[in-house]
């Protein structure tokens, strides 16, 4: 077991919420595009972006974007909910792990996981006929009834291996709001941050912020 | 050959006087509606359906949960024996397991219906994770719905044993899927409702409607995913089919069951 | 009967028995395994190599380089090109999207022809070019002609094409660049005003929209998303994209960016920081003192004299003042002229980490008649190509200075004040969508004889025209881009196709040359692609040099601080092919004025409508396109409502029926009366909701002497007091509805369409 672990510092200040992060992560990662058979349903994102503010008035409001990508914990609850071992904390670097061909579908970890960062495909993706042309081999195509989540782009680290591993999302952003890399290292020296600490699920995706609001908003 | 041959002849064709057509007619109208209500589910996906926030298809969680808790009533005459007590207890068994088995069988219809691939749930076997309270929960849900098939034996003695079997199966199962108070509620309002059924022999109606209270509360329980934000109105018309179907299923299966049991709730006369 | 259950136990043990031993049961059983969890329905994905090409992306204006994943010749996937010195590996959702816009199911495949009953029809190229031709012969000089927003060879070929057939009405959609030119202009300089963020130690953002909207903007957030500690304010009615990056926000009412910048040049003349130099100096100075003292600029922005003075101190200690518009559009000449009289007082005009006056890229030196009308020749600047530039004398000439303003043109079509065109061309240009004003402008589009529209998807203005041409999409043609607005640094780049186009597009480029064979007045290159030779041929001799990779590379902001230029290269066609950049860092020297006499003109006070109690906030976003560019296909970054708190659910143009006609449906934006699609988010902050009597999620509608919108009202204190937000956007019927609330007014002085800080009014539905 390696001591490394990959993960993301993501820094709110530099984040503008502009949605490169959440295209890149579409388009490396095969997911169809918005408005398919199910109606008011966006895209199945692996990447969110969530608005978050101060809950103060103009003119002392502030507010930030916060890219949410899998947490890839270190105890994660999808893992142990899940019934039938389609997810798995990896040891390679501790990706969490999600196997569409195992998963049945009961979307118990869809309700164990606190960030609400999985998805459910509740029906067969549709492309506009042309579109699956641009299919990248980087990630299968997953049909319906399945649960999917953000990889850290684990097919890049076996094709450029861990010295220029890192993911789309990382790779796309164009302020550098988001680094990819290992955690232990990311987070030496900086004051960064998890989301929801009292479900001690330990995240490997961890946030920094000079605004002190930023650290105490409550998510779900 | 004989006139008794061609008699046989004849006869080992037809349908036998005691075996009616009633029960494949049944079957065939389950068999349409399951194709308009649980077929487009099955092959275009769960995208006609209100989930909450847990990611479920609301109305049907809330529906099959409800069908567990109370379908252990089934288990409780046998399993304490309440052979006495002024009710008419042959009929108490013949109501109880049938209703049992309809409760279960329309539960595992709506939760077939409810998995996103129900062509794997084989996977809940074969790729079993012990620590898992799904993986226990269906375990005991499986040893339930056997018990329930089981528990006529002519022995009094293997009955109480199976029943006490299933009881048990049926605590853990509701304990699992209804944390924390599942088992409690569960059974106090199954044996209610079982009770409630049998009031042909209870003579007054505060008796009758002061059963049925139990059964609410469990109903309140179990219709807890509606407080995540999804309403009953919101439901589509699939999602009314299916429940309709799991239903039917349940009350045929609970038919089944019956004629097997015969009126004295024994096997055999019918 | 007991015989006939054992026959019958018999009968199924054998049948037991036989299927077991027959494989078919076994694989029917592996097949079905398979298919419940690899279902055969689903597309499979690609095998095979996986080739790397750098490009230059064409969807979105900054002129990005990309990295383009093919497989059998197929584009798979867009990224950044680390390499690249512009974007160095940022890249932008219209470039991202280019690979599956391609396949954007209302994408027009064919020349489309309206018939009769007003529903668009499939005709052959040999059809429609023919019917073009024979309107052209028959308007003569009558036609107009509308191109993009870009500058690229494209505009200069359709206003050469004009220019032959003895037309003058060539335009182009507006863009803050031929403002940020014309100012420059007035002010006694040239070329193309650009902003040095690499080198610059501050910056003070007087409402410019420069991490958004700006072409330049993936440039500048590369520049100055990794600085910290550096101090940065943005002004502007809304807490946008821009200002996240900037350390503050300083709330300024909308259309109020002039009287800031002559604010802070009060503070600055009252420090006696003045650094520079300019003939109108003590005029400039005079003209801050009489109108724009602490106590105006304070009853107009609501910024008080610490606010100005704090800036006004940055500004002199080095920041870099860059005017603009918040939302991309909408000013008039003053807030530009005004901004960059800033830099001339602090001197920082063609200095390091200050302004710079970025040279032309040289054009295509092919068009026949160079006498008569100079600006189009091979020494002009292909800048602006049919542009509002050269005017020799700004003190001597009376013509307003920017004469060529589209929506007031519209305009006046609209309302009958000049002929309507007998043809209207419109090159990869939406002006139903994206001008001001939009009634307007489709009435003006209603108005032409025969109107055109090279496009790839349908759009509010291809649903008005006769005649739809198809156009190729990114990763599909030829294209260059010169100098994106805001660099300090003149650039030019090429891109190629890497696919055959679909359907049967044709680059309008070749289409106009053919079309102008056939008019008997051939341009000179064979095709488009020959055109940009011949440009990449020019621009080999005219200096500049190519950015070699990594570590070699000389970045030319170095070169802006001193570094030395590298000579140019040999082959420079070959090295714009496969990506890289052409860039000339070095500025027009001018010594620039600071517009005073002009300022004095059209800075002049104006009366506020009571009746129209609010002003208008329109806020680009990324998700939904570009202010100016006819919008790619966001099948990739599509607008989501519950995030953004804005964005906006449209009706989308034309959907090709099963018998082949497209079906044109309705456009931009709602209509009272309209259901279907969503409605747009309007958004407000509580206080005033408060005084306008309404409530989160109350329906209302936003009107304004241009046009009315319903919209849902959503709080968001993002946005300061007396504004409403809406969300920009452009291209698939997104963003025309927040300019058709955009009423203009020509701009004293200068005749430019300003609608910056319009009015509108909100009542409940």
């Amino acid at each position: 077991m390696s001591v490394l672990k990959w993960g993301m510092v993501i820094d709110l200040d530099r984040c503008t919420g502009c949605g490169v992060c959440q295209v890149a992560c579409r388009l490396e990662n095969n997911i169809p595009p918005a408005g398919g058979a199910v109606s008011g349903a966006g895209a199945p994102d692996w990447i969110t972006l969530e608005r978050r503010d101060n809950g103060r008035s103009f003119p002392e409001s502030d507010d930030l974007y916060l890219p949410k990508p899998c947490m890839h914990c270190e105890n994660p609850p999808c893992v142990t909910a899940c019934p039938v071992g389609a997810t798995q904390k990896s040891g390679q670097g501790g990706i969490v792990s999600q196997e569409y061909a195992r998963c049945i579908g009961c979307r118990l970890c869809l309700a164990a996981c606190p960030y609400g960062v999985r998805r459910f495909t509740r029906t067969d993706p549709v492309w506009p006929r042309g579109m699956e042309g641009t299919l990248t081999p980087f990630a299968s195509v997953r049909p319906k009834g399945v649960v999917e989540k953000c990889t850290l782009c684990a097919h890049r680290l076996a094709m450029y291996g861990p010295a220029a591993y890192t993911t789309a999302c990382a790779e796309a952003c164009p302020t550098g709001a988001i680094v990819f890399g290992d955690v232990e290292k990311l987070r030496k020296g900086a004051a960064v941050f998890e989301l929801l600490p009292e479900k001690k699920t330990e995240p490997q995706v961890l946030y920094a912020s000079r605004r002190d609001w930023a650290r105490q908003g409550s998510d779900e | 050959m004989s006139e008794g041959w061609l008699r046989w002849r004849a006869v080992s064709w037809l349908p036998r006087p005691t075996v009616s057509c009633l029960p494949w007619l049944v079957a065939l109208a389950l068999c349409v509606l399951g194709w308009w209500a649980v077929a487009p589910v099955w092959t275009q996906g769960l995208g006609a359906v209100a989930f909450d926030g847990a990611g479920q298809p609301a109305m049907w969680f809330a529906a099959a949960e409800a069908a567990i808790l109370l379908g252990g009533g089934a288990f409780v005459r046998d399993a304490f024996g309440l052979y006495s007590g002024g009710l008419e207890s042959l009929s108490l068994r013949a109501q109880s397991v049938p209703l049992g088995t309809g409760m279960f069988t329309a539960s595992a219809v709506l939760f077939m219906t409810m998995a996103g691939q129900p062509l794997r749930v084989w996977f809940l076997i074969w790729h079993v994770q012990w620590g898992n309270p799904l993986t226990q929960a269906v375990a005991s849900f499986l040893v339930c719905y056997a018990a329930l098939l089981l528990c006529d034996s002519r022995s009094r003695i293997l009955s109480r044993a199976i029943s006490w079997v299933g009881l048990l199966a049926y605590l853990v199962l509701t304990e699992r899927t209804c944390p924390p108070t599942g088992a409690f509620l569960g059974l106090s309002a199954s044996a209610s409702l079982v009770w409630f059924l049998s009031g042909a022999a209870s003579p007054t109606w505060p008796r009758r409607l002061g059963a049925l209270i139990p059964v609410l509360l469990v109903l309140f329980v179990a219709v807890r995913p509606f407080s995540q934000g999804v309403r009953v109105s919101g439901s589509s018309p699939q999602e009314w089919l299916a429940l309709a179907f799991a239903l039917g299923c349940g009350a045929f299966a609970a038919w089944l069951r019956s004629r097997g049991l015969g009126a004295s709730g024994r096997p055999g006369a019918l | 009967m007991g015989i006939g259950r054992r026959e019958f136990l018999g009968v199924a043990a054998g049948l037991t028995v036989g299927a077991t031993a027959s494989p078919a049961l076994w694989r029917a059983a592996r097949d079905f395994t398979r298919m419940s969890q690899d279902p055969l329905w689903l597309p499979g994905l690609p095998r095979g190599p996986i080739r790397e090409i750098t490009s230059m992306s064409l969807a979105c204006p900054s002129a990005l380089g990309v990295k383009v994943l093919l497989n059998e010749g197929r584009p798979l996937i867009i990224r950044g090109d680390p390499e690249h010195p512009l974007s160095q590996g940022g890249i932008t959702p219209p470039a991202q999207a280019e690979a599956r816009a391609r396949f954007h199911p209302d994408r027009v495949l064919t020349p489309l022809l309206k018939n009769g009953q007003g529903v668009f029809e499939p005709v052959s190229w040999a059809v429609a070019l023919d019917l073009l031709a024979t309107k052209l012969v028959a308007a003569r000089d009558q036609v107009m002609a509308v191109g993009p927003a870009s500058r690229g060879t494209l505009g200069d070929l359709l206003a050469a094409f004009l220019v032959g057939l003895g037309s003058e009405h060539i335009f182009r959609m507006p863009s803050e660049a031929d403002l940020a030119k014309a100012a420059a202009t007035l002010m006694g300089g040239s070329g193309q005003p650009g902003y040095d963020l690499d080198n610059s130690g501050g910056l003070v953002l007087l409402g410019a929209d420069a991490f958004e909207s700006m072409p330049s903007s993936p440039h500048f957030r590369k520049a100055w998303g990794e600085r910290t500690g550096v101090p940065s304010t943005f002004f502007g009615p809304t807490r946008s994209a821009t200002a996240a990056l900037c350390r503050d926000w300083i709330p300024l009412p909308a259309g109020e960016e002039a009287g800031l910048a002559m604010g802070i040049a009060w503070h600055l003349a009252d420090m006696g920081r003045i650094a520079g130099a300019a003939p109108d100096l003590m005029e400039f100075v005079d003209l801050t003192r009489q109108r724009f003292s602490p106590a105006d600029v304070l009853s107009s922005t609501g910024l008080g004299p610490d606010i100005l003075r704090t800036v006004a101190m940055g500004v002199a200690g080095g920041a870099l003042a860059v005017p603009g518009s918040f939302c991309g559009e909408g000013l008039g000449l003053a807030p530009f002229v005004a901004g960059l009289a800033l830099s001339v007082m602090s001197g920082r005009v063609n200095r390091p980490g200050g302004v710079f006056l970025t040279g032309p890229v040289p054009g295509v030196a092919w068009l026949p008649d160079r006498g008569r009308s100079g600006r189009f020749g091979p020494g002009s600047d292909s800048h602006t190509g049919p542009g509002p530039d050269t005017v020799s004398n700004p003190a001597q000439d009376t013509r307003p200075y920017f004469a060529r303003d589209l929506a007031g043109r519209l305009k006046d079509i609209a309302l009958g004040l000049i002929p309507a065109p007998a043809v209207l061309l419109l090159v990869e240009c939406d002006p139903a969508e994206g001008m001001p004003s939009t009634e307007l402008a489709a009435r003006a589009v209603v108005k032409a004889g025969f109107k055109v529209a090279f496009a790839s998807l349908p759009t509010p203005s291809t649903h008005l025209c006769d005649l739809i041409l198809p156009a190729p999409m990114p990763l599909e043609r030829f294209d260059d881009a010169a100098t994106p607005y805001g660099l300090a640094f003149a650039s030019y780049g090429l891109a190629r196709p890497l696919v055959r186009p679909l359907g049967s597009a044709r680059h309008p480029g070749d289409v106009l040359l053919e079309l102008a064979v056939r008019l008997g007045k051939p341009l000179g290159p064979a095709s488009f692609a020959q055109a940009l030779r011949q440009r990449v041929a020019d621009l080999e001799a005219a200096g500049g040099y190519v950015v070699r990779p990594a570590p070699d590379g000389v970045m030319p902001w170095r070169v802006l601080v001193g570094q030395a230029q590298p000579a140019p290269e040999a082959g420079l066609w070959r090295a714009l092919l496969e990506g890289r950049a052409w860039f000339r860092p070095e500025p027009v020297h001018a010594e620039l004025s600071c517009g005073a006499r002009f300022l004095a003109e059209a800075l002049a006070p104006e009366a506020i409508d009571l009746d129209l109690p609010l002003k208008l906030a329109p806020q680009p976003t990324w998700r939904t396109g570009l202010a100016g560019f006819p919008g790619p296909c966001m099948l990739t970054g599509q607008a989501d409502q519950s995030k953004v708190g804005g964005g906006c659910l449209m009706d989308e143009t034309g959907l090709a029926s099963a018998s082949g006609g497209v079906r044109a449906r309705a456009v931009s934006g709602p209509r009272p009366g309209e259901t279907g699609g969503g409605k747009p988010l309007v958004r407000l902050n509580a206080a005033t909701a408060r005084e306008a009597r309404a409530h989160g999620g109350d329906l209302v509608r936003v009107s304004s002497p241009a046009g009315a919108v319903e919209a849902m009202l959503a709080i968001d204190e993002s946005v300061m007091d007396g504004h409403v937000a809406l969300d920009l956007g452009l291209g698939q019927g997104q963003g025309g509805y927040v300019r058709r609330l955009a009423a203009f007014a020509p701009e004293p002085g200068s005749g430019v369409s300003v609608w910056a800080g319009c009015r509108v009014s909100l009542e409940l539905l």
